[in-house]
């Protein structure tokens, strides 16, 4: 019996240790742990995280890639909804791909699924590739992080206003090119039964789009204004950032954003966008696929959201929208490095724009902008846009909220600004 | 004590009765431990419970003392109550009470529902099995999909099902879901929707569970159908009634599926509970050890309002 008890409190004692060892195991970091070292032919399996909605670009571009290395067998996943959690969840917890998508720019001090935040805390990989070089100036705080680039920076995208051209030469309306002609448009609408912005303020991360769109040309300087707020010289409560909520709050009043804007998500507002029951929506490019392919019968156009009434004054937001990064803890670093320099060249870099509605962000010859987006692309070539600042990720998240409770009346524009200083991490 | 109640000594001192109870006790105790010795075919599921269950608890203990976030590069810190402190200092009030509220009226509601309809569907109903399955058919699906499909019935005019008919009806739209209001009412119904099925199937286990010669009894006394379901039924019902105060007490508290399919939380953090802020913490901020300390918290008020709430209507039970 002795014996008998001994042995099942040692089968006890190793289970707990194995219980035990496995979890201590799954938190270590050690990044010295990849399969394959980095370099050499590419060749094994090659995994990567995508958002669904760019399904068959990645599928695309895998494809060419694999006629370049056959040896590489390319085991892409997709998914729906927030990706940059899944893909914070699946990095925190060791099992994130190959290669990642992730935010462009950031603040190391944010934890966020952005290329500054990833790179300073080593969850990505710096790049190899030939392009890395070829970074635009304007674009290099976006996918560097201490003079190293470690994302593929993809394709620009406007972030402004969607309009049913076709609806608007229906209704006899003109693009509003000033803040003045953006109230006159809303009350045109009105009088002919639609109405002007279909915004998805019930989105997560649909109220905000109205309010980067306008400080494109309400802050002249959002890098400045960054480096301000770290250095606790300024606070969203005394920049232009509350001038940006006084448009909104007005824009609600006089129904720019039609009934129940609040219970609206974006592919919503996109769907109102198509079927003409209003005008335009304001959202980043890629949003602008899914209405095309409801409505193919009406023509699109992309223009700046005004926010004063100097017309020269408008610029617009230009972005990259997702960026594609290395695991620092790659399985197969060699096949990932390889698939993000394929990436930069000229033929995926086109095939990777017109799959996300953009403009190529590395100079590429090959690349012919759509006719939707043939006035953005020569703002670009002009540099008549203004990049994005970072905004922390409570600070993004309390501003879509915030931004809800200024439409229903609840809070006044400075509330709103004070809310957003009061969740900024310095 | 013998039957006769006299004492007979015997040679060893110990009466005969004694020995025979001390026997029969010794028997009792050899039939209580069998399968003692097989204890240890527990282990298996014993180390599966240990490692998904009290190693990540217990981590999740610790993670609520610590400033561990998606940015933390090597050990997370102590920080001893920060967390907490900041949770009280934030937008946790207001969710607090709002969880309250939302799982007392989804108590109510699914209690005061589900034995109506337990009662109806126990009596002579043409068609019952059909209508008790359509009752309970929703509580199969998740609640993720339920959610997102009451987003699209309830959605803003021009999308939403029931404002396309109110318009075909000629009737003005209504923002159901931008509407603090109105869209804590959809997230109610919903979730009413959703589980009203699992209270009346066990409303309905404890009423055929009533002897129908009580209920006759009742009736020959001249009780009408209120007497009789007040003093006969729902005394006997007591222990069913406890079960469904406490699943939905405790599922009430931590509703997180509806609201965030429905919602997300807005307009303007008007619909937040604790659980989404638990979520929001987590996904949206990263911030790990906050959202651990916040779910340290839920689980705690859970625990408290369970206990007092198990202890009254225990009480209750063994009085009735």
């Amino acid at each position: 019996m002795k014996i008998h008890n001994r042995i099942v409190t040692a089968a006890i004692a190793t289970l707990t240790a194995i219980s035990l060892a496995g979890c201590v195991g799954g938190g270590s970091a050690n990044p010295g742990t990849n399969n394959q070292a980095s370099g050499g032919e590419p060749s094994g399996t090659l995994t990567g995280l995508f958002s669904s909605i760019f399904k068959d670009t990645y599928e695309q571009i895998a494809a060419d890639f694999k006629k370049k290395y056959p040896k590489v067998d390319v085991k892409f996943d997709y998914q729906g909804g927030d990706i940059g959690a899944l893909a914070m969840t699946q990095l925190q917890g060791g099992t994130a791909p190959d290669i990642l998508t992730s935010f462009p720019g950031g603040n190391k001090n944010d934890a966020a699924d952005t290329v500054a935040s990833l790179a300073a805390s080593g969850r990505i990989a710096p790049l190899e590739a030939p392009w890395t070089k070829d970074v635009p100036d304007a674009w290099k705080q976006a996918v560097n992080y201490e003079d190293k680039t470690y994302a593929y920076p993809g394709a620009l995208q406007p972030l402004a206003a969607v309009f049913n051209k076709s609806k608007l030469d229906e209704l006899g309306l003109k693009i509003p090119t000033t803040l003045d002609e953006v109230y006159q448009l809303c009350t045109a609408a009105k009088g002919e039964g639609v109405y002007a912005y279909s915004l998805g303020l019930g989105d997560p991360a649909g109220p905000q789009m109205l309010t980067y769109s306008q400080l494109g040309t309400l802050e002249p300087d959002p890098a400045k204004f960054d480096a301000d707020m770290a250095a606790g010289k300024t606070k969203y409560a005394d920049s232009v950032w509350v001038k940006q909520f006084e448009i909104y709050k007005k824009m609600g009043d006089q129904g720019c954003f039609g009934d129940g804007a609040l219970g609206r998500s974006r592919d919503q507002a996109g769907e109102e966008v198509a079927k003409g029951a209003a005008l335009a929506t304001v959202d980043v490019g890629a949003a602008m696929a899914p209405i095309q392919k409801k409505a193919p019968g009406s023509s699109f156009e992309v223009a700046p959201m005004p926010a004063t009434n100097n017309a020269a004054d408008t610029k617009v937001v230009a972005l990259p929208g997702f960026v594609n990064t290395v695991n620092a803890k790659a399985k197969n670093p060699t096949a990932a490095q390889a698939f993000l320099a394929f990436m930069g060249e000229a033929q995926p870099s086109v095939t990777y724009a017109n799959g996300f509605a953009s403009v190529p962000v590395l100079p590429n010859d090959a690349y012919k902008a759509p006719k939707e987006l043939t006035a953005f692309a020569d703002l670009i070539k002009r540099g008549a846009y203004q990049p994005l600042g970072s905004v922390q990720a409570e600070v993004q998240a309390q501003l879509n909220q915030t931004i809800q409770s200024l439409i229903l009346g609840e809070s006044t524009p400075r509330q709103v600004a004070e809310k957003l200083d009061s969740v900024y991490k310095k | 004590m013998s039957s006769s109640g006299v004492e007979v000594p015997t040679r060893s001192g110990v009466p005969p009765v004694a020995k025979e109870l001390a026997k029969s006790a010794r028997k009792r105790s050899r039939v209580r431990s069998v399968g003692r010795d097989l204890w240890w075919l527990i282990l298996p599921g014993a180390a599966v419970y240990l490692y998904v269950v009290v190693v990540p608890t217990v981590q999740g203990l610790q993670a609520a003392f610590t400033d561990w976030s998606f940015a933390t590069v090597g050990a997370p810190n102590f920080t001893g109550l920060e967390n907490f402190t900041r949770i009280f200092n934030s937008d946790a009030g207001p969710a607090v009470f709002r969880t309250l509220q939302l799982a007392f009226v989804v108590v109510v509601g699914q209690n005061v529902i589900g034995l109506a309809l337990a009662l109806l569907f126990n009596g002579r109903v043409f068609g019952r099995n059909v209508l008790r399955t359509i009752v309970f058919a929703p509580m199969v699906v998740s609640s993720l999909v339920v959610g997102y499909l009451f987003k699209y019935i309830f959605g803003p005019p021009g999308v939403g099902g029931v404002n396309q008919v109110l318009a075909a009806l000629g009737q003005g739209p209504v923002d159901f879901l931008g509407n603090p209001t109105t869209a804590m009412v959809i997230i109610i119904v919903t979730i009413l929707w959703q589980s009203i099925g699992g209270n009346m199937v066990i409303y309905l286990a404890g009423l055929q569970g009533v002897p129908s010669e009580l209920e006759e009894a009742a009736a020959l006394d001249g009780a009408g159908y209120w007497k009789r379901f007040w003093f006969v039924v729902r005394p006997l019902l007591a222990p069913a009634i406890t079960i469904n105060l406490m699943l939905g007490l405790i599922g009430g508290l931590k509703i997180f599926d509806q609201i965030f399919a429905l919602t997300n939380g807005g307009p303007g953090n008007q619909t937040q509970t604790i659980a989404t802020l638990i979520y929001a913490y987590f996904s949206q901020y990263a911030d790990y050890g906050r959202s651990a300390a916040l779910a340290l918290l839920l689980a705690v008020g859970i625990a408290i309002l369970s206990i007092i709430q198990f202890s009254v209507l225990r009480r209750q039970e063994r009085n009735s």
